[in-house]
């Protein structure tokens, strides 16, 4: 069920919210708490009910291997409590890993092993759990801060689903850690109606919906012009690059707007994921403001492990090159490699991953050479080399990403070399408006954690609140699914 | 009202939001759901124009003796109806008498031979609706012949379609004597002149896919009788299922309701229809007399929102139309847009964007109230000072003529006799009878430097090609000719498509020009 469906907002957001307020006037924590749980299984099960039952018993085995590596079992195996720990870590990263390798991966590499190395598998189509890439991280984090007893007091199992299930997180993220949301669920004093964050939840919701369905929306089909539609030319292609650079963000962070919004109507709050990204003056910024809980997870769980382990083996090393690509370079890359295939099977993302990562790498290298270019230099180039990132990112192919960046850059090069290249139309410049909109917002206003801390109950808020809503539900003829839905 | 001010702030947002719903739902039941309804539907200008008070509901019948037919993709793509789209062959067409409940009449719906193949656009597809309005059933009764359709292939490359139908093998297997290309006057140059090669082949198999794939609702086409009509009955047959979708439109839920009944109207009553092997099992007046839909509110409710897209493929693109007008978020819009067209009219502002224009008619040529006024698409209008403008610096028709003599040639080799029909725009079949001169284009010629004119000069243009090697029909001249006797509806009211009147007469050229 999308966020921006009528039967979302119109059904389901009213009725679990009102049964949850008033099963919250019952004084019964657990009361709500299922009621909050049966709510997200029935938004996952309106998708597909053949997937509930599967899901539900990966949350389970989760828990019980969770429960094994913290080391709650008969005394009597006391002796081999690490031995039992790490075993059953291990596991339950097999488990986790398979089960997303299986859906989201398999496919990929036997069409790949069928080009390469002649094998016959027979490719057929496998429908993959919806946000099986967010619910499965979210679990492997826990599993994770277990393992590494970061998690001191075991929750219950129906704190535990509620965790992975919770669905303003279910589909698209944020990346939660069970820090961040168990022990909300047991703090008492957000067992009670509290209308101010149901007014910003309300306030939160319009943004993000805005956000998706009037901007995001509205760029898509600018969007398509290049990477759908073919007619690859210069403007054609840069529209398109640039016009999904913005659709991506303002998708994206709409639907985490909306998901926030959903969450603080229930009283919990969720971490942000976005602050400003196209803000960033350098690619290492940008990701520390985009997607941050993705980031957040593969630098604590990938870079940091790798990083410390090329430490201890290199730190002695005489040579500082291979030292510094050791200890510096090769986790970074690695690290946006594995978060680029994260975001899909296909040659395309693992060129994004490799894109990003090398950019990174490069900017470390710049940063020690102690060299500036000026802050909107700084900011022309992060925002460059994103939009080229993207390219990869949105192209059903490689054949068609590197067509639009041919178009894009060498023909960029023959206008500087006056050789008066193909164009396309000087018309089609039109479709830019939008992305000159959007820019503008994205640059000259604050973003919605921002304006949420500023919110009021007054009658600015409130038009500003049913502005929002009332154009985008106006706007809401196109129901385009959520980017980010397909990870 | 509130002593805690953000529990005000949360009332009166809800207050908005309930308020905007109910407005909605006033502007749905007043205008939109006039338009914007379940088969049967009003025509496309009303549509278009958002005017419910030209809009005519025109209920499908076949009365004729003869069918066209699909062909049989069994023979090129083997299982592709099973396998592929999990959807049984269709095969026969059963009409029942209203009288004794029996059998009276039997169409085949898919054939592995097909004499007299047609492709053409939605004036082929029967889009105008009513009574027989195929023109290739008229064909096929009158010369006794199987005439079979194709749909477009390529993005409005008619020419590519059918040089891809001639080197796959297809004509020759399913052993084609003529094939008659129809084309709206709006897209035939645009169809005719793109770079084109014409060594271009696909295998068999493939291109039995692609048929399959680009046909969507049209699928069953000839059996798209069969769809409209059972939808007419299961409408009307359960009395208040109109009703409760009314008031599931309110509630929201129209959209998984409505492709719920399409599913299981389809589900219940198509396939079994369909399906040579059950037919004498089940027939059409049993099977809808039993379409109740009774299901239970956590049931609709739970298949909101993907009920459309998990629909089974062929009753979803079967239903394509139906479901597409009962779509909520269509609905929605069209409300607003309804809204502000009303308000538009109220406050007597004529929008010159407009889709739909009207012009008053020198006699009354429509049998509606208003039949003296000619309502047309803005589009016709347009491509006819395209045309004008720069037919004669781009060689449009020269482009065209010479891309359908290659085509012949090529067609001619195998025995295949190419039979070219473009059909005129609504505003160029009426032009000899407006009452007042079209507004002036604005455009000025670039050879003449002259004001382009709007009056379609296409079909004349057309007829003066001396070295035509096709065959040429003109059904302009046949309007033209019902059109000099006064003769009402020639084309619909409120619709850009031909009714039926005509397709008699355009029977009997088509069958001229291929004794000829």
């Amino acid at each position: 069920m999308l966020f921006n469906s009528y039967n979302f907002i119109f059904w389901f957001l009213p009725f679990v919210l009102i049964i949850y307020h008033l099963s919250l006037k019952l004084n019964s924590v657990s009361i709500s708490k299922y009621i909050l749980l049966s709510a997200s299984l029935l938004f996952y099960a309106l998708w597909k009910v053949e997937f509930v039952l599967q899901f539900i018993i990966l949350i389970f085995i989760n828990y019980n291997l969770s429960k094994l590596i913290l080391g709650e079992y008969s005394n009597k195996l006391n002796h081999m409590k690490d031995r039992i720990s790490l075993f059953s870590f291990i596991v339950s990263l097999v488990i986790n890993l398979g089960f997303l390798f299986y859906y989201k991966y398999l496919i990929f590499f036997m069409s790949q092993s069928n080009e390469f190395f002649g094998t016959t598998f027979v490719l057929e189509k496998i429908i993959m759990p919806l946000g099986i890439s967010f619910f499965t991280f979210i679990q492997i984090s826990y599993l994770i801060e277990c393992f590494q007893k970061r998690v001191t007091q075991i929750p219950s199992l129906l704190d535990y689903m509620q965790f992975v299930t919770y669905f303003p997180h279910l589909i698209a993220g944020p990346i939660v850690l069970y820090k961040e949301l168990i022990p909300q669920f047991n703090d008492y004093s957000k067992h009670k109606t509290i209308y101010k964050n149901i007014a910003l939840g309300f306030f939160l919701f319009s943004i993000g919906m805005f956000k998706k369905v009037v901007i995001a929306d509205s760029l898509d089909e600018h969007t398509a012009i290049a990477f759908d539609e073919g007619g690859i030319r210069f403007y054609r292609s840069w529209i398109s690059a640039l016009s999904f650079t913005l659709q991506l963000y303002f998708d994206f962070s709409g639907y985490m707007d909306m998901a926030l919004g959903i969450s603080k109507m229930f009283n919990y709050d969720l971490p942000i994921n976005f602050n400003s990204p196209f803000k960033s003056l350098n690619i290492g910024e940008y990701w520390r403001r985009w997607h941050i809980t993705m980031t957040r997870f593969f630098m604590g769980y990938v870079y940091l492990p790798v990083s410390l382990s090329a430490t201890r083996k290199y730190n002695d090393c005489r040579s500082p090159i291979i030292k510094f690509f050791n200890i510096t370079i090769y986790p970074i890359v690695l690290t946006f490699l594995i978060a680029g295939i994260w975001h899909g099977a296909g040659w395309t993302f693992i060129i994004f991953g490799l894109w990003h990562g090398i950019g990174l790498a490069i900017h470390r290298v710049w940063q020690l050479s102690k060299l500036s270019i000026g802050k909107y230099m700084s900011w022309l180039l992060t925002f460059i080399f994103v939009v080229i990132g993207n390219v990869f990112f949105r192209s059903p192919d490689m054949s068609t990403a590197l067509n639009i960046l041919d178009s894009m850059f060498y023909t960029l090069v023959e206008i500087l070399l006056l050789r008066n290249p193909e164009l396309g139309h000087a018309s089609e410049l039109s479709r830019l408006f939008v992305f000159i909109i959007g820019l503008a917002i994205v640059l000259l206003f604050k973003n919605s954690s921002e304006l949420a801390q500023k919110f009021k109950p007054n009658l600015k808020h409130f038009t500003f609140t049913i502005f929002l809503l009332v154009l985008s539900l106006s706007m809401m003829n196109r129901q385009i699914d959520f980017l980010y839905w397909q990870f | 009202m509130f002593k805690d001010q953000y529990k005000q702030l949360v009332f009166l947002i809800i207050i908005v939001c309930i308020s905007f719903l109910i407005i909605n739902f006033l502007i749905w039941f007043t205008y939109t759901s006039k338009l914007f309804r379940a088969y049967p539907w009003p025509g496309d200008l009303s549509r278009m124009d958002l005017n419910p008070s030209i809009a005519i509901v025109k209920k499908e019948k076949r009365t004729l003796d003869k069918l066209m037919v699909l062909p049989d993709l069994d023979i090129i793509s083997p299982g592709i109806y099973e396998k592929y789209h999990n959807f049984p062959k269709p095969r026969v067409y059963a009409k029942y008498s209203q009288d004794t409940q029996d059998i009276f009449q039997r169409y085949t719906l898919v054939s592995s031979e097909i004499p007299v193949l047609t492709m053409g656009d939605s004036i082929s597809r029967g889009r105008g609706g009513g009574v027989n309005n195929y023109w290739q059933d008229f064909l096929s009764t009158r010369i006794n012949k199987t005439v079979g359709f194709i749909p477009e292939l390529s993005d409005n490359n008619m020419l590519r379609d059918a040089i891809l139908l001639h080197n796959s093998g297809f004509l020759k297997k399913y052993k084609v004597k003529y094939l008659i290309i129809q084309t709206g006057e709006s897209n035939a140059i645009r169809r005719f002149i793109q770079e084109t090669d014409f060594n271009e082949s696909i295998s068999l198999k493939e291109l039995g896919y692609l048929i399959s794939k680009r046909s969507g609702g049209t699928f069953l086409d000839p059996g798209h009788a069969v769809i409209g009509e059972s939808i007419d009955y299961a409408l009307n047959a359960s009395n208040n299922v109109y009703y409760r979708a009314m008031i599931t439109q309110f509630l929201f839920m129209h959209l998984n309701y409505m492709s719920e009944t399409a599913d299981k109207i389809f589900k219940h009553n198509i396939r079994p229809l369909i399906n040579q092997d059950d037919i004498y099992e089940n027939t059409i007046e049993h099977d809808l007399r039993d379409t109740v839909l009774k299901r239970h509110i956590s049931s609709i409710y739970y298949d909101a929102d993907m009920r459309t897209r998990t629909m089974d493929y062929k009753a979803a693109s079967a239903f394509s139309s139906l479901t597409d007008k009962f779509n909520v978020s269509a609905a929605m819009n069209n409300n607003y847009k309804m809204l502000i067209r009303r308000i538009q009219d109220k406050l007597g502002y004529y929008n010159p964007k407009r889709s739909v224009k009207n012009i008053s008619l020198t006699n009354k040529l429509f049998s509606h109230q208003d039949g003296n006024i000619l309502y047309y698409a803005s589009s016709d209008f347009m491509s006819n000072v395209k045309f004008n403008k720069w037919n004669e610096t781009e060689h449009w028709t020269k482009r065209m003529n010479e891309a359908l003599n290659k085509l012949s040639k090529k067609l001619k080799s195998e025995g295949v006799t190419l039979i070219f029909m473009p059909s005129p725009n609504k505003l160029t079949a009426y032009q000899d009878y407006l009452a007042s001169p079209l507004p002036d284009s604005g455009e000025i010629h670039p050879k003449t430097k002259e004001k382009v004119s709007s009056k379609s000069t296409f079909f004349e243009t057309l007829e003066s090609a001396q070295d035509r090697e096709y065959k040429f029909v003109n059904p302009k001249k046949i309007i033209s000719m019902h059109l000099k006797n006064n003769t009402r509806d020639v084309y619909y009211f409120d619709d850009t498509h031909w009714n039926n009147i005509i397709l008699s007469d355009l029977a009997k050229v088509i069958e001229d020009k291929m004794l000829e």
